[in-house]
């Protein structure tokens, strides 16, 4: 099914106090094709994690609406309609393994099916194979979520939530705080649902490593208003909006920038990857 | 040299005490006076451990931790802590005030300052994280890098003569995190401030003055960047360190060590004069 997600005017914000509102979302239209891999990016504060929740109506728009297959989210969307949104839209929080809280891994990735109505005996076929998705075996099951490393427990937390089938996955900064192997892991896990499964993904990200490697598309934004929506390439390049956005560079085109201060001259091309700065460098005869 | 701040001692450590397997076997290392060590390795190594049995949240199953020659215990931990500020992972567990600078300045109501003195350090400690024009702000309401940085100015109003920073970046864009890196630095350039960072971020790691990397509770490598990072595997080192292996695997020559990104480009533009 074709998942497309559209904002239209969308400003929301935050009940600060008894009179204080803080803006989160500013105006906000766009156009989100199904099938996307997207980062979105911004400094703190800029609005990232309330476009997620947005999407999932976790926020819920003052103004404009959000309109996903069918579904419409505006500030007066019923219960119902956010019940079935929120399958829909699977929504990963920072550090989703603070939520897991059942005596076993099956329990915990068990929890949202049941909650949905799924039949006890199909919400654990689902357990099983949600957990092989995310690579992990089967043995884990029965035990307790608490005895996992770090990078399996956010693996398991994002069972829970694959578990309940939805077509769109956004994460608030799915690799933060876990070492470059289980970063490594969710990445891929993430790259392979959008590939084989067509999920669209959208991950919020501060590290322009993990946007060079993974992202297709970038959103950008800045006090709640969407600044750019394109491809990852076209953003690095423009230097002017990378500036004024105070966006970092990749590894890669940080140190290719560097280098061509050194040398007075521009590379032929620009590197969001160390593969793609070794072969330029070779060409270019620099090594 | 030998000024040691902080000394480790054949520090072991079971969260399980019925379990043969220890979180920490028999670790010992120094921290010199002004030194900033880094601590790296996979998660699941004992990297928080470490970090929880150096403020004395966890005690040692065996060895001795040693601040400043004394011994961390029930009768030492609360003089020794008014010399130690910990940043952990999350900030939002460390939050009291209602305020941005309430909650900087709770840190300084147990020490038993004048209202002057509270006032001038809550001023200078957000003013170094940037967060001054947050001051009247409620914290809860900030975003993750934020509050991370109203954390640290929390410390930095205590100024204590060691930090320990668990994953304390991690959450900051990375700009943020380039000043807090260069705070960080100037402070250090004193002399005075030991600092301990634990830490996925190599590019923190290579800012430090030695490097310790742990693999299942135990002290795999300690050295400088340069005698750690060649050594490391593929996910654990820094860019300059991947491209240079990287051109290796490519067929070229390149020299055999670590070479930091300065370093690496000076030789690749040299290298272009002599072909």
């Amino acid at each position: 099914m074709v998942m497309e997600i559209q904002f239209h005017n969308v400003t929301a914000d935050y009940k600060t106090g008894p009179l204080k509102k803080t803006r989160a979302l500013n105006d906000v239209t766009l156009s989100i094709p199904s099938g996307d891999m997207i980062a979105i990016v911004g400094q703190t504060g800029a609005g990232k994690s309330s476009l997620l929740k947005t999407m999932n109506g976790l926020l819920l728009p003052a103004e404009g609406f959000v309109a996903i297959g069918g579904m419409k989210i505006h500030h007066q969307t019923d219960k119902l309609t956010l019940k079935r949104v929120r399958k829909k839209v699977g929504m990963v929080l920072q550090f989703p393994e603070s939520q897991l809280f059942a005596e076993n891994v099956e329990k915990d990735i068990c929890f949202g099916p049941l909650n949905y109505g799924v039949p006890l005996a199909e919400a654990r076929k689902l357990a099983r194979k949600t957990l092989q998705l995310v690579g992990l075996s089967a043995d884990i099951l029965s035990k307790s979520p608490f005895s996992l490393s770090g990078g399996e427990k956010r693996r398991v937390a994002i069972a829970g939530i694959l578990a309940l089938e939805p077509e769109i996955l956004v994460l608030d900064e799915p690799g933060v705080g876990l070492d470059p192997e289980g970063k490594e892991e969710i990445f891929q896990l993430l790259t392979k649902l959008n590939r084989e499964k067509g999920m669209t993904i959208l991950f919020v990200t501060h590290d322009m490593n993990e946007v060079a490697r993974y992202a297709e598309n970038v959103i950008v934004m800045q006090n709640g208003r969407v600044i750019f929506y394109g491809k990852k390439h076209d953003l690095f390049l423009n230097q002017e909006l990378i500036q004024m956005m105070h966006l970092d560079l990749p590894d890669a085109l940080r140190f290719q920038r560097l280098f061509e201060k050194k040398i007075g001259k521009p590379l032929p091309k620009i590197c969001l990857t160390e593969e793609e700065l070794a072969d330029v460098l070779i060409e270019a005869g620099y090594a | 040299m030998g000024d040691a701040v902080i000394e480790v001692k054949d520090l072991s450590f079971r969260y399980n005490k019925s379990e043969e397997k220890a979180v920490l076997s028999s670790l010992s290392f120094t921290v010199n006076k002004g030194e900033w060590i880094a601590i790296v390795g996979p998660n699941g190594s004992g990297k928080s451990t470490l970090a929880n049995l150096l403020c004395g949240l966890l005690k040692p199953d065996q060895g001795t931790i040693y601040i400043k020659g004394k011994p961390l215990n029930d009768e030492t931990i609360w003089e020794i802590r008014e010399k130690m500020g910990v940043i952990f992972q999350n900030p939002d567990h460390q939050f009291i005030g209602t305020t941005v600078q309430d909650d900087v300045a709770f840190s300084l109501e147990n020490m038993n300052l004048p209202y002057e003195e509270m006032q001038r350090r809550v001023d200078r400690a957000l003013r170094q994280v940037g967060m001054a024009e947050y001051r009247e702000k409620d914290p809860s309401y900030l975003s993750g890098g934020q509050k991370r940085r109203v954390s640290i100015a929390g410390i930095l109003a205590m100024e204590p003569e060691i930090i320990i920073f668990d994953e304390a970046f991690t959450m900051l864009d990375p700009k943020s995190r380039r000043e807090l890196f260069s705070l960080l630095k100037e402070m250090q350039a004193s002399g005075q401030l030991t600092m301990v960072s634990i830490t996925h971020d190599m590019e923190e790691a290579a800012l430090a003055d030695r490097i310790i990397v742990l693999n299942k509770g135990k002290i795999s490598r300690i050295g400088t960047p340069g005698e750690v990072f060649p050594e490391t595997t593929e996910l654990l080192a820094p860019f300059s360190e991947r491209l240079r292996r990287l051109l290796i695997q490519k067929g070229r020559r390149l020299p055999d060590k670590y070479m930091t990104e300065t370093e690496l480009i000076e030789w690749l533009w040299k290298y272009n004069f002599t072909t």
